[in-house]
């Protein structure tokens, strides 16, 4: 089997992921989807990170294509959402979902990519790169056939421009909080220089084990500059595959392929020019809608699908169902923070592991998947995503469906008689929660923790987090994001804003070692080991990834090839042969 | 029952409307209602007849039946109207259309509620000689309604046509609209309960009024009400309706002078001395009879103080009145009885005496 | 009559006072705004910059006096999602839903008002039969099926108009059925009712007295006193056709307000939230004082009364 994240040291998947044959959801706040990709090994163009990475070579499945398989096909999609604005950099953690125009015209145009299967960092519009000894400067050499859609070379001026437009918030609009994707670098960039044409160096305030990782969507600095931050939303030029063309804010967004695309057909990030010509992607916000709309042949392809329409689907051979896996794990947060129920004053019984772990045995996982859910979701672990794959034995170690064992070990804890607790949900935040929860709720009050939910806005959710006050439960996801232990800061630390457990001296040490470990297998085994302790420790409830499903018409070949992408890879679909 | 035809049945040059053996029956999911059963009499030209009876006695559903308006679920099974030489029970809807308004007037007993509360006075007035071009005037639809209006007393009539009924009071209203019912100059006008709405002089003014109106233009007046003391005011003959009959029928003089049916005399005993009127029907003792389940024999039986064994078993039929004019008549045994016997004793008494 | 419309008129501005007092306490009561800006490992030093930034550190008297200047004049602030003014981004949407809610209102008043009146005119008839029927069914009937349904039908099984999106009258077609039937039903219904108590009065006894053809009578007479309670429901209607314009209007994929109300609530966009609530309130407290305002037109009783 192809090897993950963890292959250095030996660990390996689970086998429900080979069942899947799609891409999943980037997370919200940390990965980019300019980041990714995937291709052949990095070893001989960046010498300071293939130290770190001595992995063994990539197994990509791109195969070289001809170019004569480009058609004059027009794909019309059906999704649920608009873009909110044009702009990459335009959007925060507002949930706010600017995926189809960054998978789109920003797709793959970011300076590294991600091999999908070894999740290693490989060029793409940057050839190579150095870093420092001291990790505090990185250069970076551009590969000089990389263009924009208007035309413009992307240079090092253009790199340089957009780390200090989104990073540091240089635009008329305040791009540095709700900019979001790219204001993650305020903290850790300190300048951006332009050594020539070709080579740009990013000088930083403090060591970032993680900083390929993070997205850099890239932009063009002279269009923008004629045209304004404003212009720029309503009208994007990036340098993606697809290129902007016109958009009617709500109803539609019309693109054409990018014929000066820099990455051809076999290019090791698994990008090259689109197979289709024009690509509408018409937003229908209704599930049932965008179900009837791909019924009436109005469009070829719907995506966020509700797992009956999928169901419905899939038996009619018209269609064709994909589903692509999240990368943004379930679990319900547990607050260990508090020393007392802050309603009744007794001692938090949640502080006792044993009753965490009867909490883990209580749910049945399997069941919830298969009968709620589409059954394809995978297994959640922790806050790293399941297309990172997960450290050895850690799966194996699973907290399996038990009631039996569950209700002992509440006796043990000295809770026979169970106790009372309640279950936050933010509404409507994720796809049958509703129905998740109170699975949950009955299973927990099944062993004596009764549980009632109780609805909460999201901001209300955000907001109590910070303070600890949200008791003791709550359904929460995380994006899981490219690197496994890019989340731990700030969900497992107990420093981190969405930490609400009691500090374990052990596992924050262990962070804050691995955010200065340099060496990628020296990082994989501390994370393997914080992520297996705060497993084991039970934590959190374990959950799912939620999985998207996507049909289209059965007029259509669809390969997938990328496993972390929030958005259907329209460059790689075809009109199916006659 | 063989029906019986009364006297007088064809109709002499000076009667506007024969009634005759008119019934109109409700059927109602309880069953069926005769609201007016077997009624006949006559109106001749300028005669205001008074139709009086109690509440639910068929008075205004004769009225009704004479416009051809019975609500629903009520129609009218069988009898004749002769007006003008045709029979109203016959004739089409768009014949009777051209009748109504034009040549039979009506007025109502709620002032407030007859009028249409959002078209000004002026238009409901005028509307007619629109649907009745050949009883409109010369001139202006203006001038004709104003003129009208000022033909019934109504102060200051070219502004006020220009008003809403909001404004106008109880009084004025029922001007207004006896101006509607005799704005075409009809031939007939039935008036159902007009001054019973009305405070006691307003009742006197339209009651002048309308005796007015019948002197300046020969209109002839069925006049619904349950007093008898207007009865005996501008009446010329009377109608005593009980549950749905007409008990008693005879010239205004004859039938105060002499009553022959039971509730004919009861009412008269009631009635207050000194010409005083009074708001409602002094009582008779006993309730009046549901019409939808009536008592065998005559309806009046169980109230009536001179009832014999007969008049419970059988419904009496219409006895001619010996000297009333017209198609004077009473249904009653021991009326009929007595009147016999009367009529035995005087034998060779001259027939008709005037009214 | 200028008095009473001057009190009206001073009842609508306090609403709208109140609107924009419950839109402040929402935005502030349901938690943080600062949270939803920030991405999730944002220091507290930045946190708190962006509250002093946007004046939410300020004392909550102050800001909602703030807030309620700035409402009038129109500024609800940036949208969280497209950092455009959030007024801009509701009144763009405007003019599609006013079409909509137009062409429902329509709708609803075509099929509605002979509906009523026919079924009135025929009582116990087949018609009427067919009418309480459809106004009985058209009330159950939640807009959100009923859009589904006619989606399947005539979109997908007949293909005979599109299933939604932006486009010309076609595309207007199905929404505005399924926004406007409840309001059809009940309209019909009340037509109905009305005609049949107005057609049992004296005055139109007296109006066929007067030898008036039974269509003077219906339409000159009894309809336009049965239109006066019909009136006052059209004025509520156009609240229910606005609340229901955000489920048919997402369903429909129709780009008016409803549906950025729920895409705004969806991604928690506050100032677009409050911005597209607060208009939709003034629209519906506006639509109830025209309604008076129409109301005494129709009904001269009022004029009288009320001066």
């Amino acid at each position: 089997m192809s090897e993950n994240y963890w292959s250095k040291f030996g660990h390996d998947r689970l086998s429900r992921r080979q069942a899947l044959r799609a891409a999943g959801v980037t997370g919200v706040g940390l990965a980019g989807a300019a980041l990714i990709g995937c291709g052949s090994s990095d070893e001989d163009a960046a010498p300071a990170v293939t130290q770190a990475t001595a992995a063994a070579g990539s197994t990509t499945a791109a195969a070289p294509a001809p170019v004569s398989q480009l058609t004059d096909a027009t794909l019309t999609s059906a999704i649920a959402s608009d873009i909110g604005s044009g702009d990459p950099q335009s959007l925060g953690g507002t949930g706010g979902g600017n995926w189809p125009n960054t998978s789109t015209h920003f797709g793959g145009s970011g300076l590294v990519s991600t091999d999908q299967e070894t999740r290693k960092i490989i060029p793409n519009v940057a050839t190579s790169w150095e870093e420092a000894p001291d990790h505090l400067s990185i250069v970076f050499k551009l590969r000089d056939n990389a263009y924009f859609h208007n035309g413009d070379q992307l240079t090092a001026e253009d790199v340089k421009f957009s780390m200090d437009r989104g990073a540091l918030g240089q635009a008329e609009y305040n791009l540095e909080y709700k900019g979001g994707h790219s204001s993650q670098y305020s903290a850790i960039v300190d300048h951006a220089e332009v050594i020539d044409d070709s080579t740009v160096k990013f000088v930083l305030k403090k060591p970032d084990v993680i900083f390929l990782n993070r997205g850099l969507f890239l932009v063009p600095k002279k269009h923008i500059e004629s045209v304004g931050d404003v212009a720029y939303a309503e009208h994007p030029v990036g340098g993606g595959v697809f290129q902007f063309v016109s958009r009617i804010p709500d109803s539609e967004i019309v693109s054409e392929r990018f014929d000066r695309f820099h990455a051809d057909f076999g290019d090791p990030t698994g990008y090259h020019p689109s197979y289709i010509k024009k690509l509408v992607q018409k937003v229908i916000p209704d599930n049932q809608a965008r179900f009837a709309a791909l019924q009436a042949g109005e469009v070829d392809l719907i995506d966020k699908i509700s797992p009956d329409i999928a169901g419905q689907l899939a038996k009619d051979d018209k269609f064709k169902v994909f589903n692509l896996p999240g990368t943004q794990p379930m679990h319900i947060h547990i607050n260990t923070a508090l020393e007392n129920d802050p309603e009744s004053g007794k001692p938090n019984p949640w502080r006792d592991k044993r009753v965490r772990m009867a909490a883990n045995l209580a749910v049945d996982l399997d069941g919830i998947i298969n009968n709620i859910l589409t059954g394809a979701e995978a297994l959640s672990f922790g806050s790293a995503s399941s297309s990172v794959g997960f450290p050895k034995d850690l799966p194996s170690k699973r907290w399996a469906y038990d009631v039996e064992a569950a209700k002992k070990l509440m006796a043990e804890a000295g809770y026979a008689d169970g106790f009372d607790a309640v279950l936050n949900l933010p509404v409507g935040r994720w796809p049958n929660s509703r129905q998740v929860s109170e699975v949950i709720a009955q299973s927990l009050t099944e062993i004596g923790i009764r549980t009632r939910i109780q609805e909460l806005q999201y901001q209300e959710v955000t907001t109590r987090f910070k303070d600890d006050s949200l008791y003791p439960l709550s359904f929460w996801g995380m994006a899981g994001g490219d690197d496994p232990g890019a989340n731990f800061r700030y969900g497992y630390h107990s420093a981190g804003n969405y930490t609400m457990s009691v500090p374990d001296p052990e596992v924050d040490a262990l962070i804050e070692k691995s955010e200065l470990e340099f060496d990628k297998a020296a990082r994989a085994e501390l994370l393997g080991q914080i992520m297996t302790k705060f497993y084991l420790d039970a934590q959190w409830i374990f959950l799912y990834e939620p999985v998207q499903q996507v049909a289209t018409t059965n007029k259509w070949d669809w390969t997938f090839w990328a496993k972390t992408l929030g958005d259907p890879e329209y460059w790689n679909i075809k009109p199916a042969k006659a | 029952m063989t029906e019986q035809r009364t006297r007088a049945s064809l109709a002499d040059a000076d009667t506007i409307l024969s009634v005759r053996n008119l019934r109109t029956y409700f059927y109602t999911r309880d069953g069926v209602v005769p609201a007016v059963d077997d009624v006949s009499f006559d109106i001749r030209r300028g005669e205001i007849v008074g139709l009086v009876g109690e509440s639910g006695s068929g008075k205004s559903v004769t009225a009704r039946s004479i416009m051809r308006l019975v609500p629903v679920p009520g129609r009218i099974v069988s009898g004749e109207m002769i007006f003008q030489g045709r029979d109203l029970v016959g004739v089409s809807e768009g014949e009777m259309r051209q009748l109504r308004g034009a040549h039979i007037g009506m007025v109502l007993q709620e002032p407030m509620a007859s009028l249409n509360p959002v078209l000004t006075i002026g238009d409901q007035v005028g509307e007619l000689f629109a649907y009745h071009p050949d009883r409109a005037p010369d001139g202006s639809r203006d001038d004709a309604v104003a003129e009208i209006l000022q033909r019934v007393r109504i102060p200051d009539a070219v502004r006020r046509m220009t008003e809403f009924p909001l404004s106008f009071s109880g009084g004025m209203r029922q001007r207004v609209c006896i101006a509607i019912a005799t704005a075409c100059r009809p031939e007939l006008v039935i008036a159902d309960e007009p001054t019973t709405a009305l405070d006691v002089t307003i009742q006197a003014q339209v009651l002048d009024l309308l005796l007015a109106l019948r002197a300046e233009l020969g209109v002839s007046v069925l006049f619904i009400t349950h007093d008898l003391g207007v009865v005996a005011e501008i009446c010329d003959s009377v109608a005593v309706m009980y549950a749905g009959k007409i008990v008693e029928y005879n010239d205004v003089e004859s039938i105060f002078a002499r009553p022959q049916h039971p509730y004919t005399k009861a009412l008269l005993a009631s009635l207050p001395r000194l010409g005083e009127r009074l708001a409602h029907l002094p009582s008779i003792e006993g309730q009046p009879p549901d019409l939808g389940d009536l008592p065998p024999g005559c309806s009046f039986s169980p109230r009536c103080p001179a009832a014999i064994d007969r008049c419970r078993e059988q419904a009496p039929d219409a006895t001619a009145i010996p000297g009333a004019s017209g198609s004077g008549h009473v249904r009653c045994f021991v009326a009929a009885d007595m009147l016999a016997a009367g009529a035995a004793t005087a034998n060779a008494a001259p027939s008709g005496s005037t009214p | 009559m200028a008095r009473f419309l001057l009190m009206r008129l001073v009842q609508s501005v306090f609403t709208l006072f109140l609107v924009l007092a419950v839109v402040f306490v929402i935005a502030r009561v349901a938690g943080d705004p600062v949270t939803l800006l920030v991405t999730f490992d944002a220091s507290q030093a930045d946190i708190d910059r962006l509250r002093e930034e946007l004046g939410l550190s300020d004392p909550l008297p102050q800001q909602f006096v703030r807030f309620m200047g700035d409402a009038l004049r129109g500024d609800f602030g940036t949208s969280f999602r497209t950092n455009r003014p959030a007024m801009n981004e509701v009144l763009e949407r405007v003019p599609a839903s006013a079409r909509l809610a137009g062409l429902s209102l329509a709708f609803s008043l075509a099929i509605s008002l002979p509906l009523g009146v026919l079924a009135a005119v025929s009582r116990g008839s087949v018609v009427d039969l067919f009418a309480r029927f459809l106004a009985l069914v058209g009330q159950a009937a939640p807009n959100f099926w009923l859009g589904l349904m006619l989606i399947f039908f005539f979109a997908v099984r007949l293909g005979w108009l599109p299933t939604g999106g932006r486009g010309g009258l076609d595309h207007m077609v199905l929404p505005a059925i399924a926004l406007g039937t409840a309001g059809a039903a009940s309209i019909t219904r009340l037509t109905r009712s009305a005609l049949l108590d107005v057609l049992n009065s004296d005055f139109v006894v007296m109006a066929r007295a007067k030898g008036l053809p039974r269509r003077t009578v219906i339409f000159k007479h009894a309809l336009r006193n049965a239109l006066i309670p019909v009136v006052t429901i059209l004025g509520l209607r156009i609240g229910t056709v606005i609340s229901g314009s955000v489920i048919v209007e997402t369903i429909f994929a129709w780009p008016g307000v409803g549906r950025l109300i729920i895409q705004a609530i969806n991604v928690s966009d506050f100032p677009v939230v409050q911005a597209a609530v607060t208009l939709t309130a003034s629209a519906v407290i506006l639509a109830n004082l025209l309604t008076d305002i129409a109301y005494m037109l129709v009904d001269p009783r009022i004029r009288y009364v009320r001066s």
